[in-house]
């Protein structure tokens, strides 16, 4: 197994009057290959579970583990861990700081302590895998659309070469385009690369239908685990955790409740208009 | 009665200048006009001048050619400013950015401390907004300890307080997640329906657009489409050719329309689409 959390707790600020418990007895597994997505709504402790994988939160009970190895005891420590499960945080391209493109994307593998000509090969592999011209390199970040600094930060992680992709909400604030952009190239890197993907996103419509598994929180804890279609099944239950059903899930619950009787594993317009015509041919 | 005009850009444009010094019209000749009272989305691909355009409805940009007048005001002229801004409020995207004081009441009361008001007016105007965007009883609570939904209601709040006639936002949902962003849209329908004031919401969601009264589709920074979200969703093959799409359920109805089965075009929601499934 790739990575494994044992029975974490996180309580922030404990012993205070602020004390919140983050997360309660999470337990999980995460294969190689896999591309899991956590959703919940803010709150629900998403991005304090992911910021455990990396080492940066450590548990206040319990474990996590990378190939069986608890993280704070592998010999290798926890700069090696930060490089093979690499973290994409919110807005990542607020923390562009480097006067050129190369040299933001350069950062992580000269602190790994690379030679000049495989940082070269890195950051040209790195800009290339996030679909940027090489001709960037040489520019400020900062002269950059927004989506292209986003595609920066990305390639600065990537050329650590992760075994671990993990991203909190790389989609935010992107238009329509945009944001299929990046996601295809998630996918991409997942399925060319063989990288593992944790995707942490509230875009229900896009996990449903790119996601292997569905990791749901509710309250800091486990609510739901499975497959999209085992996931969206339960449309009472998501919605009673503040979760939007994707639009094509919604419409066929609704359905349903009005007595129709459609499937419910349906995410895509093509298969909810393939249903409403099987549907109207039974009437 | 015709509906007053509140906004009207006529031969609208504006000029960047870029890093290396060379010119960016970020605006062409966009000639508008939206009547008090209405609900406008802006929808447009990042870089299609929708920000830079929605600027200009409270005089934060000046035209490099053209006008804009608001409640009759020309923008051009320094000595409206200061009531164009109090007839125009503005919320932006992100929350963390637009709150200023330790308390919600003190960052409502801003807006009307700055107006000179009385004490007892300033009051009856925190108490007012703060009960408009469903508040109230955070009204002694930290701003930072907010949810985004709720900062971006209490930014709100802070417009409001101004008594403006008109409210806008700059993809005041980008930031949020769909709870907040249901939270947002719903206290703005309320206040255009409910209070009358107009809305110019600037969104990248398709969603949130179907609330509309109309649309206006910027592509670079001229206006590619605009009517009711009714016409304007139909017409998949150009929204998707300008990098945006539309919402799913308008394009499933597109679908099942092209399969004979007869829908009227104001399907875009669920709820519309069930009730003609259904009936």
């Amino acid at each position: 197994m790739l990575l494994t959390v044992e029975n974490l707790s996180y309580t922030y600020m404990p012993g205070t009057p602020f004390e919140v418990k983050a997360l309660k007895n999470i337990n999980l597994e995460i294969p190689r290959g896999e591309y899991l997505a956590i959703i919940g709504q803010t709150g629900s402790g998403k991005s304090t579970l992911v910021q455990h994988l990396n080492g940066l939160l450590k548990p206040t009970k319990g474990r996590v583990l990378l190939e069986g190895e608890d993280i704070y005891q592998r010999k290798s420590g926890l700069k090696d861990l930060r490089q093979r499960v690499g973290l994409l945080f919110q807005f990542p391209e607020q923390q562009l700081f480097e006067e050129t493109v190369f040299a933001d994307v350069a950062f992580g593998p000269k602190n790994m302590g690379l030679d000049e000509a495989e940082i070269k090969r890195r950051v040209e592999k790195a800009l290339t895998l996030v679909g940027l011209p090489l001709d960037v390199a040489q520019r400020s970040p900062f002269s950059l659309s927004g989506g292209q600094m986003r595609r920066v930060a990305m390639a600065g992680v990537l050329a650590m070469q992760p075994d671990v992709l993990i991203l909190d909400e790389p989609a935010a604030g992107l238009d329509p385009r945009g944001k299929t952009e990046i996601f295809d190239q998630i996918d991409r890197l997942h399925q060319e690369e063989n990288l593992t993907v944790v995707l942490v996103s509230h875009s229900m419509e896009d996990v449903a239908v790119r996601a292997k598994h569905l990791l749901v929180l509710g309250d800091g804890e486990v609510k739901h685990y499975g497959t999209p279609a085992e996931v969206f099944t339960d449309a009472a239950e998501l919605e009673q955790l503040g979760l939007a059903l994707p639009q094509m899930a919604l419409l066929m619950h609704r359905l349903r409740q009005s007595g129709k009787d459609v499937p419910t594993d349906v995410f895509t317009v093509a298969a909810a208009r393939d249903a409403i015509l099987r549907m109207l041919e039974v009437q | 009665m015709s509906p007053i005009e509140i906004i009207r850009a006529a031969g609208l444009s504006y000029k960047y200048y870029k890093d290396d010094g060379g010119e960016f019209w970020a605006l062409r000749d966009i000639n508008l006009s939206i009547k008090a009272g209405e609900f406008v989305a802006v929808l447009g691909p990042n870089g299609s001048g929708k920000s830079t355009l929605a600027k200009h409805f409270n005089a934060l940009l000046l035209p490099t050619c053209g006008e804009v007048f608001v409640g009759g005001l020309n923008t051009r002229k320094p000595e409206h400013h200061w009531q164009i801004r109090q007839l125009a409020g503005m919320v932006f995207q992100n929350p963390d950015n637009q709150i200023v004081a330790t308390t919600i009441e003190e960052d409502v009361a801003f807006g009307p401390e700055n107006l000179g008001l009385p004490s007892a007016e300033i009051r009856q105007r925190i108490e007012e907004a703060l009960a408009l965007v469903g508040m109230s009883a955070y009204r002694q609570h930290a701003p930072h300890l907010l949810s985004g939904g709720q900062k971006q209601r209490v930014a709100i709040a802070g417009v409001i307080a101004m008594r403006p006639q008109c409210l806008i936002l700059d993809e005041a949902t980008a930031m949020l997640d769909p709870r907040g962003r249901g939270e947002v849209l719903e206290t703005v329908t309320r206040l255009n329906k409910e209070e009358g004031i107009t809305v110019i919401m600037i969104t990248h969601f398709m969603e949130e657009a179907v609330a509309a009264d109309r649309i206006f589709i910027l592509d670079g920074g001229q206006i590619a489409m605009q009517g009711p979200p009714q016409e304007v969703f139909l017409r998949v093959a150009e929204l998707r050719s300008v990098g945006l799409d539309v919402p799913p359920i308008a394009e499933l109805a597109g679908e099942l329309r092209q399969a004979g089965i007869e829908l009227p075009p104001s399907v875009l929601t669920v709820e519309e689409l069930v009730k003609q499934l259904c009936c």
